[in-house]
Order: structure tokens, then sequence, then C-alpha cells
């Protein structure tokens, strides 16, 4: 049995860290993966460029939303362009898993790549 | 009289295949089903001795391509009750309705036409139409209702006499469920509507007789029924060809082309532009004869037995939910179901691990899987060469899905 179901998936699967919403977000956005029919929103408030709080919503398998709650606690604190620059090595990373298969690597990207989205959504509306 | 399918398991070289160290038990076969040696054989003989491209050439072996090619169709037409002429080689039953949609609604109804589909369809019975309606067709779907039927009463109502197609599965790939197609068919002919049939799901796994169902159009993918990817069929009656459009043109598909203007083939050809897929249709002809060797009452008889133990071991697991009929009278080897907490895909990531390969997700059928009021379902799809045992690995690698996710319950 290979480790994908293992302690920290579980865990951030049955106990979500940062569920939920922010009441007047600067970020919120949402999106799916078609493969598993997860669903996900990302919420972020922001202090000037740094993600001061972090939540998502949402439902589907075990990778997707230990992966989301993970990247709450994650990137709390980060800045907006390090929180771009995470990639697929990080979330593994962070999953504790060393490979992920093709298709499953979509269900764990899907809370970071949506929050990128919504990262750079605020950053092209905001004036520099 | 029932199947050995120990016996029969013996003639699908993939099912000797093992994974995680397990025996593979694949119950995906709404998907796919697995080929027997005879249908890989054939396509392999046909490339190796009667490759050649048909209707043209006039020397031997373009005659023998084309004399398979043939025989195959009136072999497979002849398998749902059709006559040669009658039966169009497609990709598979998606373009069998895209065929329909394009070459005999589009082309022949009035804007404000209505065609009647159901909240039970695979996609591909339900895009090909909306593709249709900035074309000023319209679309209405009959509602699921029950344990996952459709609504007889819901059918009456939302038939006008404005529909001029009634199209509906013949058995559902997400729910199990037989619909009652020559009773749907006798109604939507009372009210002067066409009917399209899609047999993907039916056509492999019960006796189909075309004629006694009712059906003007007919769909059907070979891949599902033991054949090679890449073929299935529409049958359609004769004065519905005559009367449909071309669905693309090219060669094979005219009788004279002129740079101003051209004249078609008689069908089927007039359907059938480019090279067919000869050794597919060739390879479906085996399958075809395999399926008429074992019989396919029998096919039907094996896997509603499969079914109804299915359901009962299904049922009697703790925070398993089965959809669809209960009655193995009424519905086909086709089981979706859920286990509390655990999502789907990862239920069959964890009984990959066990050998047993089942599908997850909306199986291309998301109003379906919005009516259940779920994202996603497990499905596990019987055919010939499942048996007991197959039934009894998922059960016990469910208990694996217990351990692995139930442990803090």
């Amino acid at each position: 049995m290979s480790d994908i179901f293992q302690e920290t998936i579980l865990h951030h699967y049955e106990h979500p860290s940062n569920k939920g919403k922010i009441e007047n977000p600067d970020v919120k956005i949402s999106d799916t993966n078609t493969l598993c029919g997860d669903k996900v929103t990302m919420y972020a408030r922001l202090n000037g460029r740094v993600l001061e709080e972090v939540k998502f919503d949402g439902a589907g398998c075990a990778i997707s939303m230990a992966s989301a709650s993970l990247l709450t606690e994650r990137a709390k604190g980060m800045s907006i362009r390090d929180v771009i620059e995470l990639g697929q090595r990080d979330v593994l990373e962070m999953l504790g898993l060393e490979s992920l298969t093709p298709m499953r690597i979509k269900c764990a990207m899907l809370g970071v790549r949506t929050l990128q989205k919504g990262l750079i959504e605020y950053e092209s509306k905001k004036p520099v | 009289m029932s199947l050995d399918a120990e016996r029969l398991r013996e003639d699908f070289p993939i099912l000797r295949r093992t994974f995680h160290g397990k025996r593979f038990v694949y119950l995906d076969n709404a998907a796919t089903t697995q080929k027997p040696s005879c249908v890989i054989d054939r396509l392999s003989e046909f490339y190796r001795l009667y490759n050649s491209n048909v209707h043209r050439g006039a020397y031997t072996l373009a005659e023998e391509a084309t004399d398979l090619y043939e025989k195959s169709r009136a072999n497979i037409s002849a398998f749902i009750g059709g006559k040669p002429e009658e039966l169009i080689f497609v990709r598979g039953a998606t373009e069998a309705i895209n065929m329909v949609a394009y070459s005999y609604a589009l082309a022949r109804l009035e804007k404000g036409d209505t065609i009647l589909s159901t909240e039970m369809e695979h996609h591909s019975n339900i895009v090909p139409w909306q593709l249709l309606q900035p074309h000023g067709l319209r679309l209405d779907f009959v509602k699921l209702s029950g344990k996952g039927e459709l609504s007889l009463e819901d059918f009456k109502e939302k038939i006008t006499r404005r529909t001029k197609l009634v199209t509906f599965t013949h058995a559902s790939n997400v729910l199990g469920t037989i619909n009652p197609a020559s009773e749907f068919a006798k109604i939507a002919h009372d009210n002067g509507s066409k009917v399209l049939v899609d047999g993907a799901q039916s056509v492999p796994h019960m006796p189909v007789d075309v004629r006694e169902l009712g059906a003007d159009f007919y769909a059907f993918s070979g891949h599902k029924m033991l054949g090679p990817m890449g073929i299935g069929g529409l049958y359609a009656k004769s004065d519905l060809l005559e009367e449909m459009a071309p669905f693309q043109g090219g060669g094979e598909m005219i009788k004279e082309v002129g740079l101003d203007a051209s004249t078609w083939a008689e069908p089927p050809q007039k359907f059938e532009a480019g090279t067919p897929n000869v050794a597919g249709s060739v390879g479906l002809s085996e399958a075809v004869d395999y399926l008429r060797r074992l019989d396919m009452s029998r096919v039907r008889e094996h896997e509603k037995r499969l079914s109804a133990y299915a359901l009962q071991e299904l049922e009697s697991q703790e925070g398993v939910r089965v959809f669809g009929p209960g009655d193995p009278e009424r519905r086909g080897g086709v089981i979706s179901f859920e286990v509390k907490g655990v999502h789907p895909h990862d239920l069959a990531t964890i009984l990959d691990r066990e050998g047993v390969a089942i599908r997850s997700g909306h199986h291309c059928a998301q109003p379906v899987a919005d009516w259940l009021g779920v994202s996603a379902t497990a499905r596990a799809s019987f055919y010939i060469y499942n048996d007991h045992t197959d039934i009894d690995s998922l059960i016990s690698a469910l208990g694996m899905v217990r351990k692995i996710f139930g442990r803090r319950a």
C-alpha cells in the first residue's frame, strides 16, 4: 500500500484547518476539478502584499481537501509573490508525498492553483 | 446453462495481469470491456492478410477487404435485428448520436421543433442537442423519479406536437436502470415523433431487436461489447437514411463530383465519408460472433444474478449506500454506490491497490449526479468474465477502505 493515505493527509481531510469563509475578503475565488468533482473556494485577507488570513471551503477527495487545508496553514504570512511561486514540489512536500499520478496531482494542485489565480486577479486590479 | 466466467476469463489475456501483486478484478465494463484473443487475433490477421482500401480497387485483395467489410456490416446489423443497409459504421455511440443530430435533426427539422431527451442521459445524448439550440431547435428533458427511473407521467406531459424526436438511453450507465424502451417508443410514435435509442449500455448486455423495440435510430459502441475501440454503429430505418443529409463530405460518400455540385452515394455509403475503419468492423464482427455463441439471454441472466448478489452484499455493508433500482429484473450490471465519509476517487484508489478496478466520478452524466445530490459516485459494472469471486474481492477491498478511513470513527 502506498502512503498516499498516510496520517497527514487523513488528518487534514477529517480535521481540516481554516475551513470556512472570510467575511469581506480581499480574495475570493472558486474552481472545480472536473475529474473528481472537487470544488474549492479560497479566501484571503491581505495586509499590503502579505496574506494575513487564508481559508478554504469546499468538498472533494482526501487529496484535494488535505492539500487545501495544508495550503491555508502554509500560505498565512507569505507574500503574494511567494504564494504565486508555489509549485508541485512544494505541494507534494506539504502532503508528505514523493509523487502522485498525473490524475491525482490535479486534485493536489486544485487549492494552490485556485488561490494563485485569485491573487493574480487581485494584483491586476490593484494600481501599483 | 449459466456462463462459466472462470472458463471465459481464459479467453482474455489482459485478465491474466496482476496489479500491485493482486489478481486483476476488472469492474469497469460500462466504460469499456476487455477483448478476447479471437478479436485481437482477427484484427492482427486483417492487417497481416487483408489490408486494403474498400469499395475501390479492382484487384483481388481489395475485393477481399470489401467483402470482409460488408459481411461484417451484415453480421453486426443482424445481431440487433436490422438489415445490412440500415447500419452505418461510426466511431461509437457518440458519433452515431451526433450523426442523427446533424444529418437528421438539424437538416430536417424546423425552427421551434423540440427534441425530448431525459435527465438520465450520458453527456453524449445531451450535448449534441444543446449544440442545435442556436439553430432554433428546442430541447426538453424527461425527469428522473423514484429510485432512478424515468417518470412516465412527466414523459407524457413533456411530449407535445412540436416534439419531433424523442431520445433516451436504453440502460443507464450510472443507475443501471433499464428503460421500458418499447413502451416509450410507442408513446413517441403515437405522437408522431421519431425515436432514437442510445444502446451503448444495452446491446452488449441483453438481446436487442431494434424492430421489436420500435427504434427509428439506435446507437451503440463496439468497444463496450468486446470489440475494438473506434468502431460502432448507427442503425436507422431505410426511409430515414434516404431523407437524411450527409454527415461529412469526402470520398466514399459520393456518386458523382463536379466542381459546382455533387451527388451522394446510396446509404449506407452516403454516411461513411473517407476510408472507414475496416479492421475495426472485422474485429467487431468477431466479437458479435463470440457473444452470439454465448447467447445474449444467458449473458443477461448471468449479469442479473451477479447484480442481485452484488446488491445484497453491498447493501449489507455498513456505511454503503447503493443508488438506482433495487430489483435486478429492472436493472443491468451497473451499480453505483458511495461509502460514507470517503470520496469515490479515494475509494477507487484504495481498491486499485487491492487489484480491483472500479470507476469513480460523474460517469459523464452530471445531471444524474445532480439528481442524486452527489458530486461523484463509485461504480462497479460487470460483464461475462466476472463472477461471485470478483464481487467478494470488491467487498473485501471495501474492508481495506474502512480500515484506512474508518479508524477514527
